[in-house]
């Protein structure tokens, strides 16, 4: 054999070897149970649909890049949808007299028929509250990135907050002290402060705040850290 | 059976070992595609699945399931995007190459392209090892994989050069031009501008054609106007051929 057809019997033979190797390698892999196989599939579903479900509107014919500010009515601004593919929102109190809730946008905002939908592809989303406003119908979704600030929220009212990735850093202020907020991560730590009891469950906190009938929050975390805090009423 | 295949592994090691002559030999007697076609299949396979596999490893988690879906179907994709983009970088070079002067058929093209992809078998057995390792000290033949790479990815380009020059006939200037240059640029143009890149394109391609047809159809206008070489040998009377040439009778000068 000459050294040519050697050399060439090498490559042949680590082509065949590299492809066996490849499909060999599921069962390299540690075994799942059943339970993490179910676990697993929750995560990942978790993750995919909160990271490319509000990603996916990115880029169309509606979408424009820059920087916005926009007031709203107190009373329409009640309920809200903040939608951010990857970026952030924070929510803060405002001294302002005017009564008027402030949104500041800056990034790749994808343009919705009402004004209290808020939709950026990337980008930061900066809400500032007016002293007296509550949330009653409040929903966030981010695929990556941080929810942060003061949340008000009224005595029968909602929030929720779905995050794909990040951190969650909220000082819920309820109007009336009397509420459930539940805190769910895939991967992370969930903690939450001031609340009158709390119940640790697999992956999931649920807090409870006088007799729980009131309010409710709900954070949902596909990996990173939440962290809520009661700082009112 | 096996003088095929053993020609086949020759012409696979010749290739890696000693490129201008294998290749010359392969333009001389014939232009083999399906060996290394299969070959690159197979590498583009084996390298997206194992480095799937080879990452998902690498994280501690009972990941097998998704290792068992992921690598395979990351694979596929791998082998059947490359062989794709194979044909058109044969297609391309041939173009290119035509239209710098070269001579031969696209076949030339697809066998080089598929040639020059065999150095890329070089880091397979370092992410092969990183599979069969796993967790972080498979990050290290990982690392060692990707610097093979690197190490084959310019072997290939070399390749790639070499055969177009033998198998077209054009010199290593040239070659490089149209193996990778141009390649390269008509790459960045659909990169940046999209559709209109590729309009722009075709155009230029269009352009280049018609007056590389120009420049041969005038080559050919051109040609019969000079004097053929022994076209005056009618002409020379018989008494000029009787006249004896200087040096015929080994009585010249000297």
């Amino acid at each position: 054999m000459r050294v040519e057809e050697a050399v060439g019997l090498l490559i042949v033979g680590l082509v065949i070897f590299s492809v066996g190797a490849s499909l060999a390698a599921p069962a390299l892999a540690p075994k799942p149970t059943q339970q993490e196989v179910e676990e697993l599939g929750v995560l990942l579903s978790q993750i995919v649909k909160d990271v490319l479900g509000p990603a996916r509107v990115c880029g169309g014919a509606s979408s424009a890049g820059g920087q916005w500010r926009i007031e709203l009515d107190p009373q329409e601004a009640r309920a809200m949808l903040i939608r951010v593919g990857v970026g952030s929102v924070e929510l803060n109190p405002s001294d302002s007299s005017e009564g008027a809730v402030v949104v500041e946008m800056e990034g790749v905002r994808e343009w919705a028929p009402s004004e209290n939908v808020i939709s950026l592809c990337f980008g930061e989303v900066r809400v500032y509250l007016p002293p007296g406003f509550a949330f009653d119908n409040l929903t966030i979704e981010v695929g990556t990135g941080e929810v942060r600030g003061t949340l008000p929220i009224s005595p029968g009212g909602s929030a929720e907050v779905d995050l794909g990735t990040g951190d969650v850093r909220l000082d819920l202020s309820p109007q009336s002290p009397s509420g459930v907020a539940t805190l769910s991560v895939g991967t992370g730590s969930a903690k939450a402060y001031g609340f009158d009891s709390t119940s640790e469950g697999p992956r999931e906190v649920r807090a409870t705040l006088g007799s729980g009938s009131g309010f409710t929050l709900e954070v949902d975390l596909g990996m990173g850290d939440a962290e809520v805090r009661v700082s009112g009423p | 059976m096996a003088g095929p295949f053993r020609s086949g592994l020759y012409r696979v090691g010749g290739v890696l070992l000693h490129p201008r002559q294998t290749f010359e030999v392969m333009a001389h007697e014939d232009v083999s595609i399906g060996l290394p076609l299969l070959l690159a299949a197979g590498i583009s396979f084996a390298e997206g699945a194992l480095f799937v596999a080879a990452v998902l490893r690498i994280i501690p988690l009972p990941l097998a399931p998704v290792i068992s879906i992921a690598s395979p179907l990351v694979g596929i994709g791998a082998a059947v995007s490359n062989v794709v983009l194979m044909v058109i970088a044969a297609l391309l070079i041939h173009l290119d190459a035509r239209l710098l002067g070269g001579t031969g058929d696209v076949t030339r093209a697809l066998s080089v392209v598929a040639y020059s992809v065999l150095p890329s078998a070089l880091p397979l057995g370092a992410f092969s090892l990183a599979v069969l390792v796993g967790g972080l000290g498979a990050i290290g033949w990982l690392a060692l994989g990707g610097v093979l790479w690197l190490v084959a990815a310019v072997w290939g380009v070399a390749l790639l050069v070499i055969g177009v020059s033998v198998f077209y006939n054009v010199d290593m200037g040239s070659a490089f031009l149209a193996a990778l240059l141009i390649p390269l640029v008509d790459l960045l143009v659909v990169i940046f501008l999209g559709k209109y890149g590729l309009v722009l394109l075709m155009a230029a391609y269009a352009l280049a054609y018609y007056f590389s047809r120009q420049s041969r159809a005038g080559g050919v206008a051109w040609a019969p106007a000079r004097e053929p070489v022994g076209a005056d040998v009618g002409e020379i009377a018989p008494e000029e051929l009787d006249e004896e040439r200087p040096g015929e009778d080994g009585g010249g000068e000297r």
